[in-house]
């Protein structure tokens, strides 16, 4: 059953998603596809090899959603990509189109269709976000927080956790979560901790660093929390370590708070809807 | 994620689900994925040492130690040995901790092929590190590597 809904695009409904064509090409959006992988290798899945590329270039759409584009031309032959990222999945818009003269055409609508896409996922909600990773280190993807663990981990206990970013508006849940995956252990409320000292951040976010000490498990323990504010959403970025090597990381969580850039907010457009009717 | 081991030269490593089986002889080698750490350690490595032996086993604990790797992680290792009428083995469970993860290693060996690699199995095991797995998807800006933002 196919039906007109992008102006002289037919619609048909196919597997999870919807192809639309048009008498020079199509386009297909494929929603919610698993496993995760990188844009990387969804391009070179989907794009054939060789040809003139551009990008690919990050996008944020009107929900908010991160996302890249990509387009790659080879002869007459056009194939362009986008992927949005969910935190477990990712939407797929790829345009394809055979006809020199509808390259441009292609591009505008693939680049359009995938603004005004939906994720369904509420702006409202823990997301992970863009800052700089820690060089060397290795990571572990978490339910709701990326863990980053140096080489030298064995000895120092050390780890970077950087938290997915967190509605400043308080909720039950958002209390629990706090108290249940933030909250320090009360080993560090013995001590003192340091007075918060303010770090720049280079998007213009406002950033506090403070550390505390504890004995845990019979090991003098440090932690640093580097907590960032955007007046919309809270990023918590936390160091920590055995107490003696504690310093040596600083630099380190200094780098990755400073490089914290704020989520997107979603837009309130209205233009994503006006190629959709006739 | 899985727990990595250096192997000598004479063994054969393949992957088997998510561990990676080890063999030499009539020894092998199971190293496990990385999970959370076990709520009870002790219940864990009898439940490991144990593990496909046919009922009415009788096992015999010989060595229990807490080591250090060689890079700093801390270990605990049981040396056990099974005896049924049907087969007598030895066993090496190695329960490895690496932050608030855990890991495992698994060795089965016939009882005489272990008296002359038993030096060599502990080297294995005190190597053992973490292999935290491929990083393309561990982050935003890992899915993101070339992209220009």
């Amino acid at each position: 059953m196919s039906d007109t809904v992008l102006r002289g695009w037919e619609r048909t409904m196919s597997g999870d998603g919807v192809v639309f064509r048009h008498p020079r090409g199509t386009i297909r959006i494929r929603p919610a596809l698993v496993p995760l992988q990188s844009f990387a290798a969804i391009m070179r899945a989907n794009i054939p090899a060789g040809g003139d590329v551009q990008g690919p270039i990050a996008m944020v759409n009107a929900e908010g959603e991160y996302g890249a584009m990509v387009n790659a031309i080879s002869g007459d032959e056009q194939f362009t990509l986008v992927v949005l990222f969910a935190e477990t999945s990712y939407s797929l818009i790829i345009g394809h189109t055979a006809d020199k003269e509808a390259h441009r055409l292609f591009v505008e609508t693939v680049r359009r269709t995938a603004y005004g896409n939906s994720l369904g996922l509420g702006s409202d909600r823990r997301r992970p976000y863009l800052y700089e990773r820690p060089a060397g280190w290795s990571g572990v993807r978490r339910a709701f927080s990326t863990l980053w663990i140096p080489d030298d981990a064995a000895r120092t206990r050390a780890s970077i956790e950087v938290f997915h970013a967190r509605p400043a508006r308080n909720s039950v849940t958002s209390l629990q979560y706090r108290r249940v995956y933030e909250q320090l252990p009360r080993e560090f409320g013995e001590e003192r901790p340091s007075e918060p000292v303010s770090a720049e951040n280079r998007h213009g976010i406002q950033s506090q660093l403070v550390t505390f000490s504890g004995v845990v498990g019979g090991e003098p323990t440090k932690v640093t929390d580097a907590a960032l504010a955007d007046g919309r959403m809270l990023y918590l970025v936390r160091l920590s370590s055995r107490a003696a090597p504690h310093d040596t990381y600083f630099p380190v969580l200094q780098q990755i708070a400073r490089s914290v850039r704020p989520l997107a907010a979603p837009k309130g457009d209205v233009d994503v809807l006006i190629d959709w009717f006739d | 994620m899985i727990l990595h081991l250096t192997m000598p030269g004479g063994w054969t490593s393949i992957r088997a689900g998510d561990a990676v089986i080890h063999r030499k002889g009539r020894i092998g080698i199971r190293a496990l994925p990385i999970r959370e750490l076990p709520e009870n350690a002790k219940f864990w490595i009898e439940r490991s040492a144990l593990k496909g032996a046919p009922a009415g086993t009788k096992w015999t604990q010989r060595k229990r130690a807490e080591l250090v790797t060689r890079d700093g992680w801390p270990a605990v290792v049981v040396e056990v040995v099974l005896a049924h009428e049907t087969f007598q083995q030895v066993r090496v469970i190695a329960l490895y901790q690496f932050l608030t993860y855990a890991s495992g290693a698994e060795v089965h060996s016939d009882p005489e092929d272990f008296a002359h690699e038993r030096e060599a199995i502990y080297d294995i095991l005190q190597g053992g590190r973490p292999d935290w797995g491929p990083q393309e998807t561990v982050s935003l800006p890992s899915l993101l590597e070339g992209v220009v933002l």
